[in-house]
């Protein structure tokens, strides 16, 4: 696993500003354990956030290919001001 | 808190949702002050619990995910730690997301080497798939890791054990964690000499400073902006940008990758994540049917067990096949097990050391010690080892494809009525086949008392060793079938009776308890065992026994050789000049309360000190004593026992402490000298007043009989 890979996660987090560990490793095309090994990364160093939310979409008609639905509460990960200006600082350089 | 008033203080650390507040809560029992943390709104709880004569405090540390000070909840868990030092960082680790939660433990092991790591919601850990190397974990960070479930309350004593330790510097890490920077590590050591030669901030480890630093960590040079330090502030800039211009890679790129790969190593050493599928297939639903699954088990586990004590030593299937008239098979099916195999190996590595010790004039009482003390004790070491690890790797096997949950499931409204769980039916049924790892398998106990409950009770249950006893005495002293058949089910019964009422008596007495364990254990679904975890469980169960248990039996072994071989006149040139001959002539007017006289009762006072090392001893060393030269249904006769006698002795023999590895099992199990004396002595007690008891009462209907 490469520093590219740790930033990828960022990028995506940028692009997405809000998703959850599965959406994230299919985006990627990585395993859960590694999705998660990079996030607590992230988290430990304050580059992004954690927050539990509640999905009520019964009665949305997409919800049979929704990737989220039925999981009642679900973590999803955001960007802080301090990944974001890492993410900047390292896009310079 | 004031840390005069306490002798250990204990900060918990973890990530939000780790489970965090109901294991303080559990620890503490309930909260002795709730405050803000100074000059902020961050609640700071403090609990306390008096363990083993130390007065421990909690400090409950704000939810974090690391020590970056990116958050005010981590300034304050990162100036607590730097500022108070705490005896003891206790930090948690998310059992249901170790890969994300791991690096906080990483964080903090980087600041202060005095950590404990637990791994909380263990309850929920296999449901999940998930399954953690707790030893390898352990040897990767060099600090104590424990599993614990606060909602069962599994693991809270040995995390209490491990606090203890590493508050006393037995269990701690000599140092800071030191992950490899690599490229960076010159830099490092450079901003480690300018901390220590500019003295800035002499409170912070220098190393984790410098790391820090690189990071860059605006909080701490706000400190040393306002100490006035810019000269070194300046020096670190240059140090940055040397860094930039050598390996033209930010500081924080490099110290991010190097502790995502410290991480994401030890991550995929120790932790197996296993698909389960929620699907209830044919089995699943005939073990939850209420009588068809204490059939399917009881089938299950019998065979199961069978197998191994067969691979093992060969029985019960010798016994089977000489029941069955066909005894070279069974005597095949001896020589070839394990055990005959063991056997026969340090038979011959003995005579070979005897031969080579004789021939280089080694005097004798040296070739015996080391003939039939250290040989003999390091075989009956690892005469163990292999039946350990059979047991290990099928409980394992159970274990870990979801099964031993369903078995337990059967059993437990039944060992309800003994104040045990249905998780007790692998210790009771093991121990049938031996105590050792029946005593050790009480680690599948859903709580602490539970598991006491079983290392008492559980050597009640009759071996395989006190089989071939009670097959002995009932042949050679009752003569009808079905009588022989009488005897030995009531033996067996008394047997597992006490075995219960043992149970029971401790919840109820001891422990102050009258409702059995919650069998709160959530049903894993079924899935294909990992090899891997499998592995890691039966070697870590089977390493500890060796560990232990081994350095015990080895050391009793060598006590009982000097007390069978050596008397008061010195070497003892017959069994009745020894010490052990001693002892069980001291053990005569116990035993002429069973009306047995002084001739005889040394001989079996002698062999109740042999049957110490293994009960099948106990038949041999009768048969050495009158002679040697007669089978053992002739030596057993010639103690010239009345039925009564024989079944009392019998009762005796059967109840009266199992073995010496049983009692090193013991002893590592239970880890309180006090508490082990006091087993021994229970089971002691137990087996004279109940032989007695019942030789009193048979002798009354005998002679009404007569």
């Amino acid at each position: 696993m490469t520093f590219e890979t740790i930033l990828a996660v960022l990028k995506v987090l940028d692009e997405f500003k809000m998703i959850d560990l599965y959406i994230l490793s299919k985006k990627l095309k990585i395993s859960v354990e590694e999705a998660e090994s990079i996030l607590g990364l992230l988290l430990s160093h304050g580059y992004i956030r954690r927050k539990e939310v509640s999905i009520s979409c019964s009665n949305c008609p997409l919800k049979s290919s929704c990737l989220v639905f039925g999981r009642g509460m679900v973590s999803v990960y955001i960007i802080t001001k301090k990944g974001r200006s890492l993410l900047e600082k390292l896009s310079k350089s | 808190m004031e840390k005069r008033k306490c002798d250990i203080v204990v900060a918990v650390a973890g990530n939000p949702n780790v489970g965090k507040s109901t294991l303080f809560n559990v620890l503490t029992g309930k909260i002795a002050h709730v405050a803000n943390w100074p000059g902020v709104t961050v609640e700071r709880k403090e609990g306390e619990k008096t363990y083993k004569g130390r007065r421990i405090c909690f400090v409950d540390l704000p939810g974090t995910y690391g020590i970056s000070a990116t958050s005010l909840e981590e300034v304050i868990a990162r100036e607590y730690i730097i500022s108070e030092e705490p005896d003891v960082v206790l930090v948690l680790i998310d059992g249901t997301a170790p890969e994300r939660t791991l690096y906080l433990p990483v964080q903090i092991l980087e600041l202060t080497p005095s950590v404990v790591i637990a791994i909380t919601k263990s309850d929920l850990i296999h449901r999940t798939g998930i399954h953690i190397h707790v030893d390898k974990l352990e040897e990767k960070l060099g600090v104590p890791v424990v599993e614990v479930s606060a909602i069962q309350g599994s693991g809270l004593r040995e995390l209490m054990d491990a606090i203890i330790a590493v508050a006393e510097g037995r269990r701690r890490r000599k140092e800071i964690l030191k992950i490899n920077y690599r490229g960076l590590e010159p830099f490092i050591s450079e901003i480690e000499k300018a901390v220590r030669k500019y003295e800035v901030l002499p409170e912070y480890p220098p190393r984790w400073l410098a790391i820090r630093l690189l990071e860059g960590d605006p909080r701490l040079e706000e400190i040393i902006k306002k100490r006035g330090r810019e000269d070194f502030l300046k020096k670190i800039k240059n140090i940055i940008d040397a860094v930039k211009h050598s390996i033209g890679k930010e500081p924080v790129e490099l110290i991010t990758t190097a502790r995502f790969n410290f991480v994401d190593s030890i991550a995929r050493e120790v932790v197996v994540r296993i698909s389960v599928e929620e699907k209830e297939g044919v089995f699943e639903k005939m073990i939850k049917h209420e009588i068809a699954s204490l059939f399917i088990s009881s089938l299950l586990l019998i065979s199961v067990f069978s197998i191994i004590f067969t691979l093992n030593s060969g029985f019960p299937l010798n016994l089977i096949f000489r029941w069955l008239g066909w005894d070279f098979v069974a005597e095949i099916l001896e020589t070839y097990s394990i055990i005959g195999l063991m056997n026969r190996a340090f038979n011959f590595i003995a005579e070979l050391s005897v031969s080579f010790l004789t021939e280089l004039n080694i005097p004798y009482w040296l070739i015996s010690l080391v003939s039939d003390g250290v040989i003999s004790g390091v075989g009956s070491i690892l005469s163990f080892l292999p039946l350990i690890i059979l047991t290990f790797l099928l409980l394992s096997l159970l274990e870990d494809s979801g099964i031993a949950a369903r078995l337990a499931y059967s059993y437990n409204s039944l060992l309800n009525k003994f104040g045990l769980s249905g998780r007790a039916i692998y210790p009771l049924v093991i121990s049938f086949g031996c105590n050792v790892p029946g005593v050790l398998s009480s680690r599948a106990a859903l709580e602490e008392e539970e598991r006491i409950q079983i290392i008492i009770s559980t050597p009640f249950v009759p071996c395989q060793a006190r089989l071939i006893v009670i097959l002995a005495f009932v042949t050679a002293y009752f003569s009808s079938n079905i009588i022989q058949a009488l005897v030995m089910f009531a033996i067996y019964l008394i047997a597992l009776g006490i075995a219960m009422l043992t149970s029971l008596i401790i919840r109820k007495f001891f422990f102050g308890k009258s409702e059995p364990p919650i069998f709160l254990l959530e049903i894993p679904p079924i899935h294909k065992p990992s090899l891997k975890v499998v592995w890691w469980l039966t070697w870590d169960y089977s390493k500890h026994f060796l560990k232990k248990a081994g350095v015990i039996i080895l050391s009793l072994s060598m006590i009982t050789w000097f007390l069978l071989n050596y008397g008061p006149a010195g070497i003892a040139s017959s069994p009745k000049e020894s010490f052990a001959a001693i002892i069980g002539n001291l053990l005569t007017p116990l035993l002429s309360l069973y009306g047995i006289p002084e001739e005889k009762a040394w001989m079996i006072g002698f062999a109740l000190f042999q049957g110490l090392i293994a009960k099948e001893g106990l038949i041999e060393s009768i048969a050495m004593l009158q002679g040697g030269n007669i089978n053992v249904k002739e030596a057993l006769l010639a103690l010239q026992l009345s039925p009564v006698q024989a079944f009392s002795l019998l009762l005796l023999f059967t109840l009266y402490v199992p073995c010496i590895p049983t009692i090193a099992s013991i002893k590592q199990e239970i880890s309180e000298n006090k508490l082990m004396l006091v087993a021994v002595g229970f089971m002691l007690t137990i087996a004279i007043m109940l032989s007695l008891l019942v030789n009193t009462l048979l002798s009354f209907l005998w002679v009404g009989l007569r």
